[in-house]
């Protein structure tokens, strides 16, 4: 007996197939107005949870962009501020030369001596320097200056801030510690500044002043070699900010390529499965509308 | 030669048949759009002569009756595909929704809360004394507990919904196999009483379809009549007149039991299967979600209390439970303690100094860090987030593959139905001319007999 096809069967095979055509009719207009081709992890699972990983990887990166931001910015601060303090320990070796010249009268000398007054301060508002609320060389010590207003250290130990720029890398520092650039073995910058002034004023006994202010030029020397290190070590660690900032970008636009190729839709290929589904659903309406010649109709 | 009143007879049944024919045929066409109607045929076989007298020709025609046109195998093979359909819709709806808990892929819902959370101890890190942004890492923490409270809550709610839907359905099992067993009942008394059940067994068909549908059972057709239906056990949810009651057992924290007369039952068929299946789904969902969180916390927590906070206070734990019970999904909130008191977050390392951020980075690291498990997964905290997802997504896909397969076979197997049950309008067409022209002959037939007799008498006056 030849297979049967009766009028139900034929609706219900119209029906089913509108629903197909209506399916991908919808699918390849979401594709096309969200511009992806994964919009919920069942359009691909795999394809999906590669995306959300890759979207926390650039998160992740973002934010080490925004920490690349500050640390750039915490060290290009210390770096201007160890600069001044070069500078200014440059000008301290030279008063102190000026000082020690046989030629320098008791009168310039007092000068001299006000004006090395003036530097210590310069000095200590230095190593007092705030960027935001932080103690630019308190490292991790930031409950107090790292020297009070009489130059004395503080009392609890620092180590250098740290900040991670980078996943699965060592932190790179953000700036260094008063200890190392405004002391040295034998006392703090301000104590020696002080003793220069003090010798340079006279104490009564002008062979140990000039001992004194020997001393401290030589101690000036060692400050001055402790702080152009310390901007080496800076300029090191900011280079290397720098490198890491430009690979993250790099990185960044990888991920995005790989985020796009994964998640993106083929436009043109979801335009050509929206016009094959809408010529079905116009194809179906039309055999819908199709009066089928029935041998009721000849009966009459 | 006599009266032959036989012809009478012989125009009389033929008459009858025709009509009858002409009722089924009608009784098909009102019928070509009711589900599960079978079509009709009239069964006429020649009423065999009366007597063995020379040159007996018959007494005319002689209607046996009417037979339903169906395939046993057919239906069986509908019925169980049907089950089988039914399962893969349930999970399917229900997988759908789940899918939708979880929220966008791209944006929003735990992930990005989670990456939004540690990153926000990433800001801390590089100003570990500031206090602003120990206010948004609160602030990021309160999201991310609101985050997986709300699709906490939301799985819940699609586990309630679940479970309404399942025990309404065991309501209505237990309804349609009560008029299972009526029905057999009745086409007994018919089968018996030598009438026509036809319209009671279409009637039962569309029953047991539904039935399948629902709970996935086995269909048998016996020799008397009745239909049995069992599960895969082999145990009966009906046998001859009589219905066994199924019923849904909640169980906490558990799928519901389902039992039939009293004893656990394993339902793997049917609407009602799958919905166990979306339960058994929607609660491995939520035991993952739950460890996540409860691994977070508890990890957050060990790094948090090993610092101190900016006042030199030994730190706290940063996530509590809101009920004081276990850390879960549900409980995940963030230590009053810092919310009052925002300097309480801690970035630092015991004694190192408040600017320190060693715990901050320690915490913060946590976005990237691949070392921590949850139940069977492991990676970082949003990767393992991204995999509860992913296989959400994974089992709708299948899901929605499966179906659809099962649908196309549910449409062949209904096709093949059709080609053997459905009604052609054409057909039937050609039925109604077929038996009103032999109903006009039947007629004529009788015509000329009466006119013979007519003759035969009026020869005798």
């Amino acid at each position: 007996m030849p297979f049967r096809v009766t009028d139900s069967l034929m609706s219900a095979r119209l029906v089913q197939q509108l629903g197909l055509a209506r399916q991908k009719q919808a699918a390849a207009q979401e594709q096309i107005s969200s511009g992806k081709r994964i919009n919920r992890p069942s359009d691909d699972p795999v394809g999906a949870e590669k995306v959300m990983n890759i979207r926390i990887s650039q998160a992740a990166l973002a934010q080490f962009k925004k920490a690349i931001t500050q640390a750039d910015e915490k060290l290009r601060v210390g770096d201007s501020a160890l600069e001044s303090y070069e500078q200014l320990l440059d000008r301290a070796g030279a008063l102190l030369a000026q000082g020690l010249s046989d030629f320098a009268t008791p009168e310039a000398r007092q000068a001299l001596a006000v004006e090395i007054e003036g530097l210590r301060e310069s000095a200590l508002h230095l190593a007092q320097l705030k960027h935001g609320d932080e103690f630019i060389f308190g490292g991790t010590r930031q409950d107090q200056p790292p020297f009070d207003s009489s130059g004395t250290p503080a009392a609890t130990p620092s180590t250098e801030q740290l900040l991670q720029i980078e996943a699965e890398a060592p932190p790179v520092i953000t700036g260094v510690r008063a200890e190392e650039v405004f002391s040295d073995g034998n006392g703090t910058v301000f104590a020696a500044l002080a003793s220069a002034a003090t010798a340079l004023r006279g104490t009564g006994n002008p062979t140990t002043d000039r001992a004194t202010l020997e001393a401290m030029m030589g101690r000036l020397n060692d400050l001055g070699s402790r702080a152009r290190s310390a901007r080496v070590r800076l300029g090191v660690a900011l280079e290397h900010v720098e490198a890491v900032g430009a690979r993250l970008d790099a990185d960044n636009l990888v991920l995005e390529e790989v985020a796009q190729q994964a998640e993106s839709a083929d436009v043109a290929q979801a335009a050509v499965k929206l016009a094959e589904a809408s010529n079905v659903i116009d194809a179906i309406a039309q055999t819908a509308r199709f009066r089928r010649n029935s041998l009721i109709d000849i009966l009459g | 030669m006599g009266i032959n009143f036989s012809a009478f007879e012989i125009g009389r049944r033929a008459l009858r048949a025709q009509q009858l024919g002409i009722t089924v045929t009608g009784q098909n066409i009102a019928n070509v759009n009711t589900p599960g109607y079978a079509r009709q045929r009239l069964l006429l076989a020649p009423a065999p002569p009366d007597g063995a007298r020379p040159l007996s020709i018959g007494v005319g025609v002689l209607v046996q009756g009417v037979e339903a046109a169906r395939d046993r195998f057919i239906e069986a093979r509908l019925q169980r595909e049907t089950g089988i359909a039914g399962r893969l819709n349930a999970e399917r709806d229900v997988f759908a929704v789940i899918e939708g808990a979880f929220g966008n892929v791209s944006e929003g819902g735990i992930g990005q809360a989670l990456t939004s959370f540690f990153n926000s101890f990433r800001d801390l890190e590089a100003n570990p004394t500031s206090v602003p942004l120990r206010t948004s890492v609160v602030a990021r923490a309160v999201d991310l507990t609101n985050a997986f409270h709300l699709t906490r809550s939301r799985l819940q709610s699609v586990y309630r919904d679940t479970q309404v839907e399942a025990g309404s359905l065991v309501e209505e099992v237990n309804r349609l196999a009560a008029q299972v067993a009526e029905l057999n009942r009745q086409i007994s008394v018919a089968a018996k009483t030598g009438n026509i059940s036809s319209a009671l067994e279409d009637q039962r068909g569309e029953v047991v379809k539904r039935l399948t549908e629902l709970v996935g059972v086995n269909a048998v057709e016996n020799p008397n009549g009745d239909v049995t239906l069992t599960f895969s056990d082999g145990r009966a949810l009906v046998l001859n007149d009589r219905a066994f009651a199924m019923n849904m057992v909640s169980v906490a924290n558990g799928v519901p039991i389902i039992t039939l007369d009293g004893q656990p039952l394993s339902v793997d068929g049917g609407r009602i299967g799958g919905l166990l299946n979306a339960l058994s789904a929607v609660g491995d969902h939520i035991v993952a979600l739950d460890g996540l969180a409860a691994a977070v916390a508890a990890r957050v927590n060990q790094l948090h209390t090993s610092g101190e906070d900016l006042d030199g206070n030994a730190g706290a734990a940063f996530f509590v439970s809101s009920n004081g019970g276990p850390i879960d999904a549900a409980t995940l909130s963030v230590n009053p303690a810092l919310t009052a008191s925002p300097r309480r977050v801690v970035a630092a390392a015991t004694g190192a100094g408040s600017g320190d951020a060693t715990v901050a980075r320690a915490i913060a690291n946590l976005v990237s860090d691949s070392n921590q498990t949850v139940g069977a997964r492991s990676g970082s905290f949003p990767s393992i987030f991204s995999s509860i997802v992913a296989d959400a997504g994974d089992q709708l896909r299948v899901a929605e593959d499966g179906l659809a397969a099962q649908q196309s076979i549910v449409a062949q197997v209904v096709a093949q139905r059709e080609s053997v049950s459905g009604v052609s309008l054409d057909e039937e067409a050609i039925n109604l001319m077929q038996y009103q022209r032999a109903y006009e002959a039947a007629a004529r037939f009788l015509k000329v007999a009466d006119e013979m007799t007519q003759t035969l008498i009026a020869l005798g006056q």
